[in-house]
């Protein structure tokens, strides 16, 4: 059988990431040991198998705790091993094929290059995403991410996995052991008791990491004795203060490779509270721990992950969550780092201190915390995911924007659709311009001519859409019965409910809730470009289908007047009813279909995201011209944000506009909007208001870039100017120099408000 | 019907709270620091982006009226406004200012962001140009947006006839006026205002309606940046509660040269608003609330 390629990017990857401190040789014989593993219990049990797996790689890949560091716990990880998603090492058992090229090239001698050489062959029969891929990916429908020829891609991953680090907290690890041996026992149970017991072999590997690390700096050797006699503690006991319980959850997010963290301030801010008022500690140490938790998690670099969530519905100990909300608050001010995300869920009760400090941060420049809407999200979640409203009130944004449960459920992107290039298979009789190949399976694309009027043309397009909805929900649900066929994903599967309690391991069964996500790119690009066709072929009669299809072909080039007059049409973003309820009909039918199709196919719930990492500038680099106006190769719009250029009614108007899709449709959607410092500082109150009316209006959601006129364009020119200038690209903040030029371009085209 | 040159949202410099201001044509004045020059005229106005031009002539090809020559001059005069030469421009560099627009649907447009403008105690601005030049279409619009329970500014120059100001006074809520100079000759000859009218407007409403007037007094070099204490003065005496004191800016050159007139402060650069702060101790020492910028 012909191997499909599946090699290249597998995820967006901006922030560099810091090298593994161990000899390529030492590297290579810890790939070594894991793959014999990985072969010698290939007849075992899967979960037995991963266990094993996982005793290669624990505690050995822990490296050397920093000179600065406050808690334990720094990771390695190599182009094979084990994890959860693809921003850190890969999927289940995995081997990243280009990293271990570029590894191999690292090594001195022949005999080691072979070594890698055997490694390479190997994984290319067990690689989970590889194994995956060979089912799924063929020649024209359906492309591996991130692989933009096609209209659609696929991966196996198991992102965005925020677990219960309560009952991590509550139980200790010795709490843990006793729940698991309270249930009957099964291969995934044996595993999971073995895991707690790897997990303690970490704890020790810590503790001996910290004491290399003593100097004549007393300050610095009072720390670490914290550090020691608190990872003693959590070894045997539940934790009782603040820097245990940031201590054992760290190491055990590590260990489950989860990039994700949630609701800290539910997890943590009890323990904070406590010490406080106890006086153990006071703020300013709160504050020290904090900002070392940042920097671990900034130097994890996922470029799109690193969510930490405070504030919102559905919290105990609001007081003590509130004064965990306000030291984040402040750390992030401070730090200035483009992860953690640190997300506020807010509502109409939250302090309005807490909303200040908020919007001072922002106002800062420094991207965060990004605002999500409880008023209006618990709603839609329980809508759309179809749980129970406690439940919905656990609802976590993560990665670049997609929800899931705290502790209940998974909802991984693993399905990407571009909504563009599919109409315009339904204009070119199923052939993509680009490569003039036939996209359309086996769905019958009737020629322009036939389409005498708007519907007949619009219907087409739903049953290409359709039948990539198919394709959808097939893939996502075949990504989790591969991973479900290879591992368990033990650590993962611990926390989650109902895991221990059904003997199952997450994907298997176990999980409470099981969703997922479909990421939709050039949602606007398209509605706008029906719009333009629905105004100029079969209400203003000026042009035929054939006509305004001919100058996309030709990327516009001898069509300048009639690019022209389809630019001067009216677009999304700009409050205009007609042509926002036509961005709104396609929403409504791209998200109901996803939607219907995850019900009537067993899952919870399969909702598409109106997210973006860079997805849209890249695939746009591989979508022809669209009859919205946008040229060949040029980046879709960003997320559900109009189109650079088209929003010029000011920000009210583009707010209103993005505040009229129903939430309760979607799993997580983004917006971005743009201010100068003038503004957000001069302007201050009435900018408060234009978000709070746009937060009372039903938005969902907020991300704000603060950057001058003409700023971005002087990094470009000077980017050693700039080292720190952080921009939201979409479902993630970068340095902005640290962005390609296309990126950066797309960036500089949406409009800025002063 | 109204003219219209523009329409902007969250406009926050016209007015209290979030507003959107309606930009009308036509004004008796010229003011030459003025930063809307485009409307000043009742007529569509072009306005050509020397930025943006290629140079490819096409506009001229277009223009059967011959109004249009190179480098690049527009015969107004000539200009039967069909804009052909707009339609034809690829590069985006001509646009017309200037449209008929139903009353109806300025308001709907206003509307849109009206939970917006109850949430900040915003509203809606007139300004122009001078509002009160489209007397009967304004005075249209105002009722329509007070009949909407809207909060209705005007960004005026004064300069009209007190039976005009006391018919549309109901409708108006606040009266952003000018006042550029004290000296009647130095105005005229400058901004061609008739300070005898501007006074007598700012007379009656300090008589009737004080809290409704705040007055604005664009600071320019040369022309009365030494006579702020006066204004301000001027103000106490009327018991005019609030003065703003509108550093000079360039902002509006641009539009100049795209009108191909000769901006008559090229050579200024934008006033330091701090230069006008001890003007707010002064005006206390006068009861009188001092602002820098609008």
């Amino acid at each position: 059988m012909a191997r499909i390629n599946i090699d290249g990017e597998q995820n967006v990857e901006v922030s560099i990431k810091i090298p593994c401190e161990k000899s390529y040789s030492e590297q290579l014989e810890i790939m070594e040991a894991y793959t014999k593993v990985h072969k010698e219990n290939r007849s075992k049990h899967k979960a037995i198998r991963e266990v094993e797996c996982l005793k290669v790689l624990f505690p050995r890949l822990f490296r050397s705790v920093e000179s600065d560091d406050l808690i334990a716990g720094r990771l390695d990880f190599l182009p094979i091993g084990f994890g959860s998603v693809t921003s850190i090492g890969g999927v289940g058992h995995y081997c990243v094929f280009h990293k271990l090229r570029a590894f191999k090239k690292h090594l001195k001698t022949d005999q080691e290059r072979t070594r890698v050489d055997a490694l390479y062959d190997y994984w290319q029969e067990h690689d989970v995403k590889s194994i995956y891929c060979q089912d799924v990916l063929n020649e024209d429908t359906t492309g591996r991410f991130i692989d933009c020829k096609y209209p659609f891609m696929a991966t196996a991953r198991l992102s965005g996995m925020m677990l219960d680090y309560k009952k991590l907290v509550t139980l200790g690890i010795n709490g843990l052991i006793d729940l698991i041996q309270s249930y009957p026992t099964n291969e995934f149970m044996q595993a999971s008791l073995e895991c707690m017991h790897l997990f303690k072999s970490v704890i020790r590997r810590q503790i001996e990491l910290g004491d290399q690390c003593y100097t004549k700096d007393k300050a610095r050797n009072c720390d670490l004795d914290l550090m020691k006699s608190d990872l003693e503690y959590i070894l045997e006991h539940k934790p009782a203060t603040f820097h245990q319980a940031l201590q054992l959850f760290w190491l055990y997010a590590l260990c489950a490779g989860c990039i994700n963290y949630g609701r800290m301030d539910i997890v943590l801010g009890p323990f904070l509270k406590n010490d406080i008022d106890s006086g153990l500690i006071d703020e300013n140490q709160a504050y020290r721990y904090l900002k070392s938790l940042w920097k671990m998690i900034e130097n994890r670099r996922t470029t799109v992950n690193g969510r930490i969530i405070v504030g919102g519905k559905g919290r105990e100990n609001v007081e003590a969550c509130d004064l965990f909300t306000r030291i984040c608050l402040k750390v992030c001010k401070d730090t200035r780092y483009v992860e953690p995300q640190f997300t506020l869920r807010f509502d109409s009760n939250t302090p309005k201190d807490i909303m200040d400090m908020a919007y001072e941060c922002i106002a800062s420049g420094a991207t965060y915390p990004t605002l999500y809407n409880d008023d209006v999200n618990v709603d839609a979640v329980q809508y759309g995911m179809r749980v129970d409203r406690k439940i919905a009130e656990q609802y976590v944004p993560f990665g670049c924007g997609e929800y899931v449960i705290q502790g209940k459920s998974v909802g991984t992107p693993n399905t990407l659709l571009n909504l563009t290039k599919i109409l315009q298979l339904a204009l070119n009789s199923g052939y993509d311009p680009m490569d003039h190949i036939y996209k359309a399976g086996p769905v019958k694309v009737l020629p322009l001519s036939s389409f005498r009027t708007f519907e007949e043309l619009y219907d087409q397009y739903k049953v290409l859409l359709d039948y990539y909805f198919d394709l959808s929900v097939y893939c996502q649900k075949h990504s989790y019965e591969v991973m479900n066929q290879e591992v368990s994903f033990l650590f993962n599967s611990i926390l989650m409910d109902d895991c221990l309690g059904r003997q199952k391991a997450i994907l298997d069964g176990g999980v409470e809730i099981l969703g997922g996500t479909n990421e939709t790119y050039g949602n606007i690009n398209t509605s706008d470009a029906l719009y333009a066709i629905k105004t100029l072929v079969y209400d203003q009669k000026k042009y035929s289908l054939e006509e305004l299809n001919v100058a996309a072909l030709h990327n516009y080039e001898g069509y300048e007047r009639l690019r022209k007059e389809i630019l001067a049409l009216p677009k999304y973003g700009n409050d205009i009813e007609n042509v926002d309820e036509f961005a709104n009909d396609l929403y409504e039918y791209v998200a109901k279909g996803i939607r219907n199709r995850g019900i009537q196919h067993g899952m919870d719930y399969y909702l598409i995201v109106i997210s973006n990492n860079q997805t849209n500038t890249d695939w746009g680099h591989q979508t022809d011209a669209s009859l919205d106006g946008r040229l060949k190769g040029v980046y879709l719009n960003p997320a559900n944000n109009p189109q650079g250029y088209a929003a010029n009614s000011g920000p009210t108007a583009v707010l209103n506009s993005l505040s009229k899709f129903n939430v309760k449709y979607h799993g997580g959607s983004v917006q971005n909007i743009k201010f100068t410092p003038r503004m957000m500082y001069e302007d201050k109150e009435k900018v408060k208001i234009l978000f709070d009316t746009y937060f009372k209006k039903g938005g969902c959601q907020l991300m704000v870039t603060v950057v001058d006129h003409g700023q971005l364009e002087d990094a470009q020119k000077h980017p050693e100017k700039y080292p720190d200038l952080i921009v939201r690209v979409a479902g993630y903040s970068a340095v902005f120099v640290n962005l390609t030029k296309d990126v950066q371009d797309e960036l500089l085209s949406r409009t800025l408000y002063d | 019907m109204i003219r219209v040159s523009n329409i902007e949202k969250f406009a926050t410099h016209d007015g209290p709270g979030i507003r959107t201001t309606v930009f009308l044509k036509g004004c008796p004045l010229h003011c030459p620091w003025c930063a809307n020059p485009e409307t000043w005229k009742m007529e569509p106005t072009l306005l050509h982006d020397e930025r943006k031009c290629v140079q490819c002539k096409t506009c001229m090809y277009m223009c059967a009226q011959e109004a249009i020559s190179f480098p690049f001059q527009w015969d107004i005069d000539k200009c039967i406004y069909c804009k052909k030469c707009e339609d034809a421009c690829l590069q985006d560099a001509i646009s017309f200012v200037g449209k008929d627009i139903e009353i109806d649907e300025v308001i709907k447009e206003v509307l849109k962001d009206k939970d917006y403008f109850d949430q900040s105690n915003g509203g809606v601005t007139i300004s122009g140009g001078e509002p009160f030049m489209q007397f009967d279409a304004f005075l249209e619009l105002v009722k329509q947006c007070k009949e909407n329970g809207l909060h209705v500014a005007v960004e005026t120059t004064g300069n009209y006839s007190l039976d005009k100001l006391e018919q549309a006074l109901p409708y108006i809520d606040l009266f952003l006026m000018d006042l550029k100079h004290l000296d009647a000759k130095k105005l005229k000859d400058v901004t061609g205002a008739n300070l005898d009218l501007i006074l007598n407007n700012f007379r009656y409403l300090a008589k009737y309606c004080p809290n409704k007037v705040i007055v604005r007094m664009p600071v320019i070099p040369r022309f009365n940046d030494d006579i702020c204490e006066e204004v301000i003065k001027f103000c106490a005496v009327l018991k005019l509660a609030e003065v703003n004191l509108l550093p000079f800016h360039t902002m509006g050159k641009n539009k100049w040269n795209q009108m191909q007139i000769k901006f008559k402060y090229d050579q200024d650069s934008m006033m330091d608003r701090d230069i006008l702060n001890p003007y707010m101790d002064i005006g206390k020492k006068w009861g009188v609330k001092v602002k820098i910028g609008g």
